[in-house]
């Protein structure tokens, strides 16, 4: 194997892939759905019900106005009982829309498959589907397929790395749906005119690897052609599905620092929006379900499950099985890079991809202890930037310093954390640290300012006395 | 003749003289040297930035916005007019850098920093256990902070370690601000990440004391002394000082006339008469 299908740095953490052969079940008996008016990047969407409205599956509630927002659509049938202002991730109220369900899943009649005649009918199509970055990110999927002139990418990687410990529901979606993640890669190059794409797969899927390759050759035999479409093997190591650290280990491009992917020609797209790409042009129905893994040593059965956007989480639990003893600690994401909850009645949202729920031994924090400068965080790092520094300079908001040690280059993939012996919260101190350099940068400018009107007067004094 | 005298000179004399002679003539050498190197390797003195450097309080705190007080004293000596931007030193200081610019001294209001947040813990809760570092910025990073309000003062005291003036101090889980110590140098401000300090006029009698964004209901579930968005502030002042900003009312401080008359009425205890001991 080439050595550049890997990265320099990054760590092992325990796969734990304890449900990578539990088949997706679908889960339905939910009584009511709780969904948020912003699961994007982005501005929040204007809620197109009211209270007492009945809804179908796919019938639209929240209107997207802003170029950046992506429309939202109901997940279940029934009555809008409910829209209030809850938490956002941010910490902003955001709108959120409840609806009781009905059971019965009726499909809104204006869910018809799509006809696609062009490049902009394709984008179209994307944004009113309610797509968003599946990976985690969220970001507008018609925003990044929409690149500037000039900066068309070349090829297309589809990130099936899936590198984070606990996760299993992307590996699922290629066992078991493969057809439609290869019609969603096939739709994005026709009407991208992308020449190729690469799947990205870490090594520890070989039966991913096996499924994808089947299906290839499958079709390459039935039409009797070539599909540009390769498969390459990652070796196994966090965070090799990092959009960065991807492209290096597959293309050998380097993003530079404050670039996107598009500057080196490259689009990044995840497994899951791509099958989601591949079912909606067979029935066109939105984005309204989510596949996500639920896992923890809190819970009975852990496993891979099919539910409605906004279905509450203490629902899909006690649906799953339930819990054995009291969660102490409920990650919604990975547990490298998730984000621990503050309120365990939120609804899923459509970029969650694993919902993992500890007891109070996994969830124990170590306490901080001193630097024994080892080292280890920079040896981890798979940015090459030293976490140790930056945390020094953020702890005595040195801001030159934290500027000289790239500060805004980290990822936050948490690999120096993981890594850290005196168990520092390093993750957290270069996020601090991130904050402090653009506080410094904001104050320097407004001196900038300062300077610029006090001369545009002076200049004005001038002229008068002329 | 010198030298008939020379010999003349004790042999032990002689001893001492000599050497002397010549480390003197070492002497005057390097000293003319230096006088010439530094004749023409002199750093230029600018004589009016050092004048203004040694008026201006010497805090560098930053308040005028440059990086410190040789930013602002550079600044002036280029040419500027502006005098009033060291709230440090105040009208004072004002007056001084005009008399050695030569201008007319410009003077602003005098101000300090208010916590536009009253959530005590006896007034909000908690919604969860916070465990990471102890910062306000990265409390708010997790989820907006672990208070039951997201907008409410998260009492870790970031605006505390950039105060160079010992000003702020933490007290019942909130931060509390010395408007007598406090110099009006704006480093809390930019700090704050839920923008709670405000830089208001020392002549300010009333301020709403609430920044949040939640809706009146939900504002009474999360905090007693929230502001509720019912307008009966802007019902009762004579001038129209108070507006709403969404469910928020904020008090324009060039308009208030100092009546008091929105304080009463308030049913939740935001809008409050401010303390003066100046």
């Amino acid at each position: 194997m080439p050595l550049r299908f890997v990265f320099s740095g990054g760590v092992h953490p325990k796969g734990n892939k304890n449900t990578d052969d539990f088949p997706t079940t679908r889960l339905d008996s939910f009584s009511s759905v709780e969904i948020l008016l912003q699961q994007h990047v982005g501005p929040p969407c204007v809620c197109a019900v009211k209270k007492g409205d009945h809804v179908h599956v796919g019938q639209l509630i929240g209107r997207a106005d802003h170029p950046m927002a992506v429309p939202i659509h109901a997940s279940v049938s029934g009555e809008v009982t409910d829209v209030r202002f809850v938490i956002s991730a941010t910490g902003d109220p955001v709108e959120a829309v409840t609806i009781t369900s009905d059971g019965l899943y009726t499909v809104d009649p204006s869910c018809v498959p799509p006809v696609i005649n062009s490049r902009e009918d394709f984008l179209h199509m994307i944004r009113t589907s309610g797509l968003v970055g599946l990976g985690g990110a969220s970001f507008p999927v018609h925003i990044k397929l929409n690149p500037p002139k000039g900066k068309e990418p070349d090829v297309l990687l589809i990130n099936a790395a899936e590198c984070e410990p606990y996760i299993t529901s992307d590996f699922r979606q290629i066992c078991e749906r493969p057809d439609e993640i290869i019609d969603g890669i096939l739709a994005v190059l026709q009407w991208l005119s992308i020449p190729n794409a690469i799947i990205g797969i870490e090594d520890n899927k070989p039966l991913g690897q096996e499924v994808l390759h089947h299906e290839i050759s499958k079709r390459e035999a039935a039409s009797n052609t070539h599909l540009p479409i390769s498969l390459k093997s990652l070796k196994t190591l966090y965070p090799q599905g990092a959009e960065k650290m991807l492209i290096y280990s597959l293309t050998g491009r380097k993003v530079p620092p404050g670039k996107l992917p598009y500057d080196v020609r490259v689009l990044v797209m995840n497994v899951g929006t791509l099958r989601f790409i591949g079912e909606y042009l067979k029935n066109g129905i939105p984005l309204v379900r989510k596949s996500l893994t639920l896992d923890g040593s809190a819970l009975n059965t852990p496993g891979n499950v099919n539910v409605p956007i906004g279905a509450r989480i203490p629902d899909v639990i006690a649906a799953a099985g339930g819990t054995k003893e009291e969660p102490s600690k409920i990650i919604m994401g990975g547990a490298m890079m998730g984000v621990s909850l503050d309120r365990i009645e939120c609804g899923i949202i459509k970029a969650n991809n694993a919902i993992l729920v500890f007891g109070s031994k996994e969830s124990r924090i170590p306490p901080e202890s001193p630097c024994i400068h080892c080292g280890r965080c920079v040896t981890a790092c798979p940015m090459h930037l030293m976490p140790t520094g930056i945390d020094q300079s953020a702890r005595r908001l040195d801001t030159e310093g934290l500027a000289a040690f790239h500060v805004l280059d980290c990822i936050e993939c948490g690999c120096c954390t993981y890594s850290c012996p005196a168990k520092r919260y390093l993750t957290q101190s270069i996020r601090n640290g991130k904050t402090l350099l653009r506080i410094e940068r904001a104050r320097a400018a407004e001196a900038e300012k300062i300077r610029a009107s006090e001369s545009n007067q002076a200049a004005g004094k001038e002229d008068r006395a002329v | 003749m010198l030298i008939q005298m020379a010999l003349q000179i004790p042999q032990s004399v002689q001893n001492i003289l000599i050497p002397g002679t010549v480390v003197l003539a070492i002497a005057a050498l390097l000293g003319i040297l230096i006088v010439i190197v530094s004749h023409f390797f002199q750093l230029p003195v600018n004589e009016k930035k050092d004048a203004i450097l040694s008026a201006l309080p010497g805090a560098n705190c930053g308040g005028c916005g440059f990086a410190g007080c040789d930013g602002y004293a550079q600044f002036l000596a280029d040419g500027a007019t502006n005098t009033s931007l060291c709230s440090v030193g105040g009208a004072a200081c004002s007056i001084e850098l005009a008399s050695i610019l030569g201008v007319e001294a410009i003077f602003t209001e005098p101000k300090a920093a208010r916590l536009l947040c009253q959530g005590t813990t006896a007034c909000t809760q908690r919604r969860y256990e916070y465990l990471g570092t102890l910062t306000c910025n990265a409390a708010h990073g997790l989820l907006g902070g672990p208070g039951a309000c997201t907008y409410g003062c998260l009492g870790y005291g970031d605006c505390m370690t950039v105060c160079a003036f010992g000003a702020i101090s933490k007290k019942d889980g909130i931060i509390q601000v010395d408007p007598n110590e406090c110099t009006a140098c704006g480093q809390c401000v930019i700090m704050c990440p839920k923008d709670l300090l405000q830089l208001l006029p020392k002549s300010a009698d009333v301020a709403v004391l609430c920044k949040n964004g939640w809706p009146g209901a939900q504002t009474k579930k999360n905090c007693s002394v929230g502001c509720i968005g019912c307008q009966k502030c802007a019902k009762v002042c004579p001038v129209g000082a108070i507006s709403m900003t969404g469910p928020l009312a904020v008090v324009d401080q060039n308009l208030c006339i100092h009546c008091g008359a929105c304080v009463p009425v308030c049913p939740t205890q935001s809008i409050v008469l401010l303390e003066k001991n100046i």
